[in-house]
């Protein structure tokens, strides 16, 4: 069956916008980078690479899921068979535990908008402490023993120098349960009289030589009412 | 008998696309995503009875504005942050954690600090964030 005018027309609309619409084909070696932090480490760098299998490839934004994450981009627009990269740095700062940072792409691929490049980074807390808020309901007789447990999460020797508090009212006791782990039991003793402590700090410090940034940790506790 | 064909060539598309759009199984519907578990909505956190707000964002952007009595605890500042929250918590208080909108993850990882490291019960992350408790304020 012939086609018409309208028909040809119609067909020329359908097929001429297809390559439009399917964009640049861009392969990317690893979209999602994971990586394993030291107790010393301050900063984590990722790199995103791509190819440009066809078309022109338009990076039009660049933005990330967080002030501590920068990125640096060589050029926004790439030709077919071109190669290029993202650098994102990771700024880790205080952070702990499991962090996922994004870096986010606005491009001129009609199917793939927006892209989403993932950091994830396990950050060792060198001294877990858990956990570290205590309370005690203000008015009783004698007030129940609380426990927080200390337990080192990387691989160096870490030794506890000291454990105190700031308050003669807090009883702190530490045992060695095994090499990496600790536990203090804590004790409100308030004498008769005596007005209970509001908070108290117990700090936990470690030696001199130990392979961490932090040396002084802290817990706390309350007397809630 | 071709102008049929012609409107026919446009017209039986068109119906199929309009029956697709009402009737099929993976519809979009124009309802907000279903919550994740440990999520809130401002709605349902503010008829709590007993809420301390927490800001994860920034301390310049905590500084330029936020929900009244909130209080700031982001992970750059965690340490010295942290004692002003738990000076407020009083036992049965929900902490509702936000950041700025759906697009930031900074609530849900302060709100697994405090679940976890501090041993906090009832944290909640706030589904919006800012964004929506802005709406609510009418602001």
């Amino acid at each position: 069956m012939p086609l018409n005018k309208i028909q040809y027309v119609f067909l020329l609309v359908c097929f001429g916008t297809a390559p439009v619409l399917t964009g640049a084909n861009v392969r990317w070696e690893n979209q999602k980078q994971y990586f394993k932090a030291t107790a010393t480490d301050t900063k984590v760098e990722a790199t995103f690479e791509f190819e440009v299998l066809s078309d022109t490839f338009e990076i039009k934004t660049i933005r990330t899921s967080c002030g501590c994450t920068t990125t640096e981009l060589e050029k926004k627009i790439y030709q077919a068979g071109e190669n290029g990269k993202i650098t994102a740095v990771f700024d880790l700062g205080l952070r702990k535990g499991n962090q996922k940072k994004y870096v986010i792409l606005q491009t001129n691929d009609p199917k793939h908008p927006e892209i989403h490049l993932e950091i994830e980074v396990d950050i060792p807390y060198g001294l877990l402490i858990e956990p570290r808020f205590l309370y005690w309901v203000k008015g009783q007789q004698s007030y129940e023993v609380q426990y927080i447990d200390l337990k080192i999460d990387v691989e160096e020797v870490i030794e506890i120098q000291s454990v105190s508090t700031d308050n003669s009212q807090l009883t702190v006791e530490m045992e060695q349960i095994t090499p990496t782990h600790y536990r203090l039991s804590v004790q409100p003793v308030i004498g008769e009289g005596e007005i209970p402590f509001f908070r108290s700090i117990i700090t936990i410090e470690l030696t001199p030589d130990a392979p961490l940034r932090n040396k002084k940790y802290f817990a706390y506790a309350f007397m809630k009412t | 008998m071709m102008n049929f064909r012609c409107i026919g060539f446009f017209l039986i598309p068109l119906v199929l696309g309009l029956l697709s759009m009402a009737y099929h199984p993976k519809e979009a519907r124009w309802s907000p995503p279903p919550l994740a578990p440990g999520e809130i909505t401002y709605r349902d956190a503010a008829a709590l009875e007993s809420t301390i707000w927490v800001d994860a964002r920034k301390d310049e952007v905590f500084e330029k504005g936020s929900y009244p009595e909130a209080i700031n605890l982001n992970h750059d500042n965690f340490e010295n942050q942290l004692p002003e929250l738990l000076g407020f918590w009083q036992p049965g208080d929900v902490v509702v954690v936000f950041c700025d909108s759906l697009s930031c993850d900074e609530s849900h990882l302060i709100a697994d600090r405090l679940r976890g490291e501090v041993g906090l019960e009832d944290v909640l992350v706030l589904y919006g964030g800012w964004s929506s408790m802005k709406k609510g304020l009418g602001r």
